[in-house]
């Protein structure tokens, strides 16, 4: 068996035949480059020693908020290793989704139909 | 959550493909930069997405993969110490070191300890003023300004049992070291949305001129990326070098200044020692002169200890973009997370990992017989010991041992 498999040429395969193979090995575990957004609910201390408690989803945790200093008890943080590097823009974050409806609505008009594809094929 | 459901819309991200497919005429080859990217490429399927002449490259944006296998040595030295509490960030436990891991220093008594932020092995050493507790520093410039407030915080504190075991790397030398190799493939970059966060982008201008690449700092959600790719296929269609800013909700262009003050305040510049590229110059961030009483490679002499990397592992070539990880013969086979031949195949972030993980493939037989997945939990296919050189089970012919725990 192994002799054979060492020969042995991989090619890809549709999702849904390995996707079940692999299920056991999807561990959401956390990533190093990892940064999320997450709500601040409260702030305390002052300078390097500000503290806020964040919220992931309902997940609170203590984030170091020393180098975000306009950020504000409501506002959402990019937080990497219990560290904020950003606040969230929204308004830059709504300009963003408008040009991804805008492509949307493009796509829309020159498919004809003014409905999006069910599906891209991918020329072989 | 807010800022993460509504960047995973499928039918956006369907629209988004479309317009993409819409604008390629010829074949286009990008290259994104970050670990996270490609994990979150392989997790949603995004390459398959793309049209045919669009190819995707992961680039050398994994920090664990990237540090040499001589600072995971000098790591599993200092772990070993009986006074040492050796911290760490999770991924960095099973990375193969030439002797050993850091978890075979923990099964073996060592107090080696998964730490979420450098903050906690800060709090750690106050706890513990009788240990040193040593953190090993590893990552690129998003994860720099956290380590540098740890020592900040140290020293500010008087806390002298507390170091760091540096090993800082930087974005901007790395891709010019990818568009300098003379193999390179790569036509544009997705630059990395976080490292853009912390150091902002005004450092890619010089690099999309000097070399003609336009580069896109994207974010790491599906509808990000495709947006990136989407900006880096007109630019290359119309004929553009720019850097564009996707993922401005988050990247402003000067970055984070205060994080940037902090960090020249504790780090300086140095020559670093990359895995798959050798040393780069002026590629990494070293303790500065007036933080050196916390640097760990001082504290417990092992500055001068230096190793060879192993040569089986491919990851030196998946990392330039050269290899992809389907292309070298122990994927998924004798080279599986549970026992990676190198750091690429064990970071959560790393190529050989995310195509493990993730990527439809399976393996055919060189026989005729029907195509069969491979089914991982096999314990009769190989997993050599690490120490055994682990080729030698092809080169001699014989079959490879089967599955034995490590001792």
């Amino acid at each position: 068996m192994a002799r054979e498999i060492r020969g042995s040429k991989i090619t890809q395969l549709p999702n849904y035949e390995i996707t079940k193979f692999l299920r056991s090995w999807e561990v959401d575990s956390a990533y190093m480059c990892l940064a999320v957004p997450g709500k601040i609910l409260s702030i305390a201390g002052a300078d390097e020693l500000r503290i806020g408690r964040v919220s992931f989803g309902g997940i609170v945790k203590e984030v170091n908020l020393a180098c975000v200093p306009e950020a504000k008890i409501g506002d959402y943080v990019i937080v990497h290793v219990g560290f904020a590097l950003s606040v969230v823009d929204e308004a830059e974050a709504q300009i963003t989704l408008d040009y991804l409806r805008q492509i949307g609505e493009l796509q829309a008009l020159e498919s004809g139909g003014g409905e999006a594809p069910d599906e891209v094929e991918k020329p072989s | 959550m807010k800022f993460v459901d509504e960047f995973r819309d499928a039918e956006a991200a369907r629209q988004l493909a479309a317009a993409i497919h819409g604008a390629v005429t010829r074949p286009w080859t990008i290259m994104e930069v970050c670990g996270g990217q490609t994990h979150a490429i392989m997790k949603f399927g995004i390459d398959e997405l793309l049209p045919a002449p669009v190819t995707l490259l992961h680039g050398p944006g994994c920090p664990v993969c990237v540090t040499p296998v001589e600072l995971i040595d000098k790591a599993t030295q200092i772990a070993a110490l009986r006074e040492v509490i050796f911290c760490s960030f999770g991924d960095m436990l099973r990375v193969p070191g030439t002797r050993c891991d850091l978890f075979h220093v923990k099964a073996n008594g060592g107090d080696v300890r998964v730490v979420y932020s450098p903050l906690d092995a800060v709090k750690l050493a106050r706890q513990n003023p009788a240990k040193e507790v040593v953190f090993f520093a590893v990552g690129f410039e998003t994860t720099a300004p956290a380590n540098a407030m740890a020592v900040y915080q140290a020293r500010q504190t008087g806390l002298e049992n507390f170091s760091l075991l540096v090993s800082h790397v930087l974005v901007p030398p790395a891709l010019e070291a990818v568009l300098n190799s003379p193999d390179n493939r790569v036509q544009a970059f997705l630059a990395a949305g976080h490292v853009c966060t912390v150091m902002g982008y005004e450092e890619y201008h010089p690099l999309a001129s000097k070399y003609h690449v336009p580069i896109v700092v994207t974010g790491f959600e599906p509808l990000d990326i495709l947006q990136g790719v989407h900006m880096c296929v007109r630019q290359l269609e119309q004929g553009r070098a720019e850097v564009e800013n996707q993922y401005s909700r988050s990247v402003r262009p000067q970055g984070n200044v205060p994080a940037r003050e902090l960090m020249s305040k504790v780090f300086r510049v140095v020559h670093r020692k990359w895995r798959g590229f050798g040393e780069i110059p002026r590629s990494g961030l070293g303790l500065a002169e007036g933080y050196r009483q916390y640097d760990a490679e001082i504290k417990f002499g092992v500055e001068a200890y230096s190793a060879a990397e192993d040569s089986e592992c491919v990851s030196g070539e998946v990392l330039r973009g050269i290899r992809k990880p389907t292309e070298c013969s122990a994927f998924g086979l004798r080279c599986t997370p549970e026992h990676p031949l190198g750091a690429t195949m064990v970071s959560n972030e790393g190529t050989c990992a995310a195509y493990y993980r993730y990527r439809r493939t399976r393996v055919e037989l060189a026989s005729s017989s029907p195509l069969q997945p491979v089914c991982r939990r096999d314990t009769s296919l190989a997993c050599p010991e690490r120490s055994g050189g682990t080729a030698d089970g092809d080169a001699s012919g014989t079959p490879p041992e089967p599955f034995r725990s490590r001792p």
